[in-house]
């Protein structure tokens, strides 16, 4: 069929289409209008599907440009959601398109980082660290920074008068009783003074975490807690 | 906001959920496509459900395009599908909806005034005829001369859309508008 209506021997016949819609350039348009006025066969083409096009257009301007254009609706909640709409790499993918997202990302696990390390060199400087002339680590609350340079200023005080006083006197001796021993004990009790003076001055100093309780400090409390004997004692009453 | 956005990122938003997005999209090409599948089908309520059917289609296959052709063109394939499926369905049914004389019939055309009922009639005829032409096209030559004049898309446009040279648009609109011409100086006798 196509074969049959393709039997025009001119080479305008394509070109009859695209002026009839005035999508041809000027200069073609030009050349088209003067062959037709000498082609009789380009011409009956012409007119052939002008016709044919006027009946469409004529049905489309009958028929449809009347028509409203419905209202089409959507049903999102009947409709499945888009395949990988809600996926995880979807919302990864969304979450790093904005250019801020990494750099804020980097700073967060930066600042986190280092809020932890803090926490856990602290946290570990509270148990090790010895208090006054005991060596005994007292597990209690972590020690403040102010409370550290305070140490290290008694320690220094020992390493200084340790330094005054020979090896071979300075050596604790159930024995033989030295003064420099007796002054060791006057720097033990000025440190005293000075822990004394620091807890007046109201700065947040636990005593239960300067020094290892004595069994002489041990006071009772009463243990009003139940006691598994007092509950074998109940179930023999009610026997 | 998203009547500044194009099509392309108005489907990237749509992919990511957001049915507002979709809904523009839906705006803005209803009409190309109601046009779309009046000129295929030939009837209001079919080129109606056929247009719904292809939005529906394209929300539900979004995320599967590439942004490789335009989203016209695509949404055109949908609609082009949507009506084959249509009138596959209606043959299945044996309803022939062009040559059906009572659905014809039962057609809404409110004449011009000033036409006289013998005119009327006529033309009435006459559409008729020219819709059964078009239907019986082969659905290649059929889609370009309802994309030309019920869409009124350019060559470029129609080139662009159906992924073909312009010079087999143009040539491929040609033999359709010869073979309807053909078929309309046959039909009155066959109907006659």
């Amino acid at each position: 069929m196509r074969n049959e209506v393709n039997k025009s021997e001119c080479g305008f016949t394509t070109e009859l289409v695209p002026y009839m819609y005035g999508e041809l350039g000027s200069t073609e348009s030009g050349v088209l209008e003067s062959h037709l006025i000498e082609c009789g066969d380009c011409r009956d083409e012409f007119a052939a599907v002008s016709s044919a096009r006027y009946e469409v257009y004529d049905w489309k301007q009958i028929e449809f440009e009347p028509l409203t254009t419905p209202v089409f609706e959507i049903p999102y909640a009947g409709v499945p959601e888009p395949a990988g709409a809600y996926s995880w790499v979807n919302k990864v993918r969304a979450a790093f398109s904005n250019s801020w997202a990494v750099p804020s990302v980097a700073f967060a696990s930066v600042a986190l980082l280092s809020i932890f390390a803090a926490s856990f060199y602290f946290s570990g400087e509270s148990e090790t660290v010895p208090y006054l002339s005991s060596n005994v680590a007292v597990p209690g609350p972590s020690i403040s920074p102010i409370d550290l340079k305070r140490e290290v200023t008694v320690k220094n005080e020992d390493k200084a008068l340790s330094a005054l006083v020979p090896q071979s006197v300075a050596a604790p001796s159930s024995t033989r009783s030295t003064p420099k021993p007796r002054a060791r004990d006057a720097a033990a009790v000025k440190r005293q003074d000075n822990i004394r003076t620091t807890a007046v001055t109201g700065r947040p100093v636990p005593s239960t975490s300067r020094r290892a309780p004595t069994l002489n400090e041990f006071t009772e409390e009463e243990d009003t807690s139940l006691r598994l004997a007092q509950l074998f004692d109940d179930i023999d009453t009610k026997d | 906001m998203l009547i500044n956005l194009t099509d392309e990122q108005l489907v990237e938003l749509a992919v990511s959920g957001d049915s507002e997005a979709f809904g523009e999209i839906v705006k803005r090409w209803e009409r190309k496509i109601f046009a779309l599948c009046f000129g295929m089908l030939g009837r209001e309520d079919d080129a109606r459900d056929a247009a719904q059917e292809t939005f529906i289609a394209a929300y539900r296959n979004i995320s599967n395009f590439r942004g490789e052709a335009k989203v016209s063109s695509w949404l055109h394939r949908i609609g082009v599908n949507q009506c084959l499926t249509t009138k596959r369905r209606a043959r299945t049914r044996s309803e022939e909806f062009l040559d059906d004389e009572s659905g014809a019939n039962e057609r809404i055309f409110v004449a011009p005034a000033h036409r006289s009922p013998a005119r009327t009639t006529e033309q009435t005829e006459r559409l008729t005829i020219v819709r059964q032409a078009v239907s019986s096209l082969p659905t290649d030559l059929r889609q370009v001369i309802v994309m030309k004049e019920f869409e009124e898309m350019t060559f470029q446009e129609i080139s662009e859309t159906l992924e073909l040279p312009l010079s087999t648009v143009k040539s491929r609109l040609y033999t359709a508008l010869r073979q309807l011409r053909m078929k309309l100086e046959r039909l009155p006798m066959e109907i006659g």
